[in-house]
């Protein structure tokens, strides 16, 4: 199978929620087109089981659940290793989230198309990118682009900000980020409670915040964000 | 301050006791010292006395301009109309004390004497105005001093044209006397007044009054002036406007306080509560990816049955069938778990570090020590959230300002989360009490119905609730038990501990 796999480039399935990929993977093959569905395990294994095949069209979730490293969406990272393969990459995902369907669009992924969709639509949608159609007008590309870059210089501007914090003001805020008190954070660090209001008043400053509770939510943000 | 010690006028004691206790003190502090200045007279001072004259009167503006800002821009207290002082003190601070200053350096044109006594008149007559004006007027500070200003030049300039014997009526010993009557008449009026109606701040106006008009006594020695200056009249009106500047200050400033405490605690409860909308936001839309994953599969099987069912073979439709099911499954697990947040699994530690930080928002000293891994309680959120808040809500009611301190850890499956303050603590006969029926407890404020309440909410979940007295000499200490949600390792190892 996988010989006859290597002579017609299949349509790559890389999508941890079962059903929607045997349903896309039944659909392509009464359509006469070849899919494979890729087991989401890890993120060295998926890649090593792609590079078995002859690289056309894969079709990427952007969140590939708990058992692929990172914080959703974890698809995004491989996009470029995908694409160095030679794979085209078209995303298909649940998520409303604009920002990461952006950060795919700017990683190179051909096209975007929401599971929201009706089926037909998202099956014409795989087979124009599998005929190798533009499935993604330019105006809408650089839309994407845009924001993009609009939401990567906020990120910069958070890193930025949370860089600022010596090492000891980043385990300052994240004790406090944890619902401790200055007082018990003092208690810790066995140093005095004016030390660590010294250090909280720094904090707030190199962050830019008026008070604790607005830098315990950036703290946290860029803890999402998985940007620290 | 002084007077910030002094007992506040009980409600037995007569309305004079706290005037008294404070205008006797001070008027023999007053006359001693006049006595004892008194003794420095003829002395020759020379031009440093002189110099600290001018000074003297300068600081005596400035404190009185001071007043007139810090009454314009006050609050409106219920103590005093204290926006309507703002005129009189800047006229009597920026025209009347500079004037007065000038003058005395030079021999008196004629109507000048005139003048200051229309000036006296009208400074005098507007504090009176101040204290018994009842409505705001709507007339501006800036006019009334303007207006004042003017009717005073107006006076003098008509003393230069008139007959010289209103010039020496004016200079005359009488009118003198009839000033300073009306500066002890007004004195006297925020005296009794203040203390007729309870009104602390009113009656020290008066104090401050009182002292300047012992200041105007000068006028009698009617030599006074930068030549041979009176420095302890000087300093005595210095003295009374800054009295009466401090009066004014003390609302304004505990306005400015609490606006800025009210600020912050807005600020940081508006904070928590984004934070937790955000919270929530993120969840709800990871369980809105899930469910749009299984619609989105369930239309996939819907247009394969409805377009190619006959091409997919046995194989193909077994596999279609178990992802089916495999879903369904995966959905119901999506339910449950939705249910089981709702119902009956909270999480200790986000619960906790929320009350503590509204509880540090409005000003409280919180302490919060959950042990690691964080426990879980058996009961919802939502009602573990109410009852430690009727906790905290208890410990500010019986024990306001005290240090609380929140613990939280699991025993033998039992989540104990206790509630400890440093206030006074409770009687034997209060524990009881708390134990069993309400405890109407008035003078606490209190009747004890939230800890009721608590106890209703933690036995539905076969949890319960108990007050000790906290350990040490202090305190008070809400410990309340509840089954834990999840199994902890030492409960599933045999080896644990012993049965």
């Amino acid at each position: 199978m996988m010989d006859a796999s290597r002579s017609a480039a299949p349509v790559l399935l890389l999508d941890d929620h079962r059903l929607i990929s045997t349903t896309l993977l039944l659909a392509l093959r009464t359509q006469g087109v070849e899919a494979v569905q890729l087991p989401i395990t890890g993120f060295d294994e998926i890649l090593a089981s792609a590079a078995r095949y002859r690289p056309g069209l894969a079709l990427l979730d952007l969140d590939l659940g708990e058992r692929v490293a990172g914080p959703p969406p974890n698809g995004l990272r491989l996009i470029d290793p995908l694409r160095s393969q030679g794979w085209s990459v078209l995303i298909v995902t649940a998520s409303r989230n604009r920002g990461a369907i952006a950060a795919a669009i700017a990683r190179g992924a051909i096209g975007w198309v929401s599971k929201a969709e009706p089926f037909d639509r998202l099956l014409a949608v795989v087979l124009d990118a599998k005929a190798g159609r533009d499935v993604l007008p330019a105006a809408l590309r650089d839309e994407f682009l845009r924001l993009h870059r609009k939401l990567r210089a906020h990120d910069v501007e958070l890193i930025e900000r949370v860089r600022r914090l010596s090492s000891r003001e980043r385990e300052v805020l994240d004790r406090l980020a944890c619902g401790r008190s200055a007082a018990v954070v003092a208690a810790d660090f066995t140093v005095s409670l004016a030390t660590v209001r010294a250090q909280i008043r720094s904090i707030l400053a190199k962050l830019d915040v008026q008070s604790q509770l607005a830098a315990v939510a950036i703290i946290n943000e860029a803890k999402r964000a998985g940007i620290i | 301050m002084w007077w910030s010690s002094l007992p506040l006028p009980g409600a037995r004691r007569s309305r004079w006791v706290p005037v008294l206790v404070e205008i006797v003190p001070l008027a023999a502090l007053i006359g001693f010292s006049l006595q004892q200045f008194d003794q420095l007279d003829h002395v020759p001072l020379g031009a440093p006395a002189r110099d600290l004259y001018a000074f003297l009167g300068l600081a005596a503006a400035a404190v009185a301009t001071a007043a007139a800002i810090v009454a314009r821009f006050s609050p409106e207290p219920d103590d005093l109309p204290v926006r309507r002082l703002a005129g009189p003190l800047a006229f009597y601070g920026m025209v009347m004390i500079p004037a007065g200053v000038l003058q005395s350096s030079s021999a008196p044109p004629p109507g000048v004497a005139l003048a200051k006594l229309f000036a006296s008149g009208l400074f005098l007559a507007l504090m009176g105005w101040a204290l018994r004006a009842r409505k705001p007027t709507g007339l501006r500070w800036t006019t009334v001093v303007i207006g004042a200003t003017a009717i005073t030049v107006l006076a003098g300039a008509a003393g230069q044209f008139l007959p010289t014997v209103v010039d020496s009526m004016a200079t005359s010993i009488e009118a003198h006397r009839v000033v300073v009557a009306s500066w002890w008449v007004v004195a006297s009026a925020f005296v009794v007044s203040g203390a007729m109606r309870r009104r602390p701040g009113t009656w020290r106006i008066g104090i401050g009054l009182s002292m300047i008009a012992v200041a105007h006594l000068e006028d009698f020695t009617s030599h006074s002036g930068i030549w041979m200056p009176d420095l302890e009249f000087a300093g005595l009106r210095l003295l009374g406007l800054v009295v009466v500047l401090l009066v004014l200050a003390r609302p304004a400033a505990r306005a400015v306080r609490s606006a800025a405490q009210q600020e912050r605690v807005r600020a940081e409860q508006l904070e928590a509560a984004e934070q937790a909308a955000r919270r929530v936001a993120i969840e709800v839309e990871e369980r809105d990816h899930e469910i749009r994953n299984v619609v989105s599969g369930l239309s996939g099987v819907g247009h394969l049955l409805r377009t190619g069912v006959d091409r997919l073979d046995r194989v193909a439709r077994a596999t279609l069938g178990s992802a089916v099911q495999a879903e369904l499954h995966r959905l119901n697990e999506l339910l449950d778990h939705a249910a089981t947040v709702d119902n009956g699994d909270a999480p200790i530690l986000p619960i906790l570090t929320q009350l503590a930080a509204l509880q540090r928002a409005r000003g409280g000293q919180i302490e919060l020590a959950v042990e690691e891994p964080a426990p879980r309680a058996r009961m919802p959120a939502a009602e573990l959230a109410q009852v430690v808040t009727n906790l905290l809500a208890n410990c500010d009611r019986h024990a306001p300002g005290a240090p609380v301190w929140i613990s939280a850890d699991t025993q033998d499956s039992i989540v104990r989360i206790a509630v400890t303050d440093k206030g006074p603590g409770l009687s034997t006969v209060g524990i009881r009490r708390a134990a069993g029926a309400p405890n109407y407890n008035p003078s606490a404020g209190g009747r004890g119905i939230g800890l009721q309440v608590c106890r209703r909410i933690l036995a539905t979940h076969s949890g319960t609730l108990q007050l000790l007295p906290a350990p040490g000499a202090h305190g008070c200490r809400a410990e309340m038990r509840v089954p834990s949600s999840v199994e902890t390792p030492e409960d599933r190892s045999p080896f644990a501990r012993p049965a």
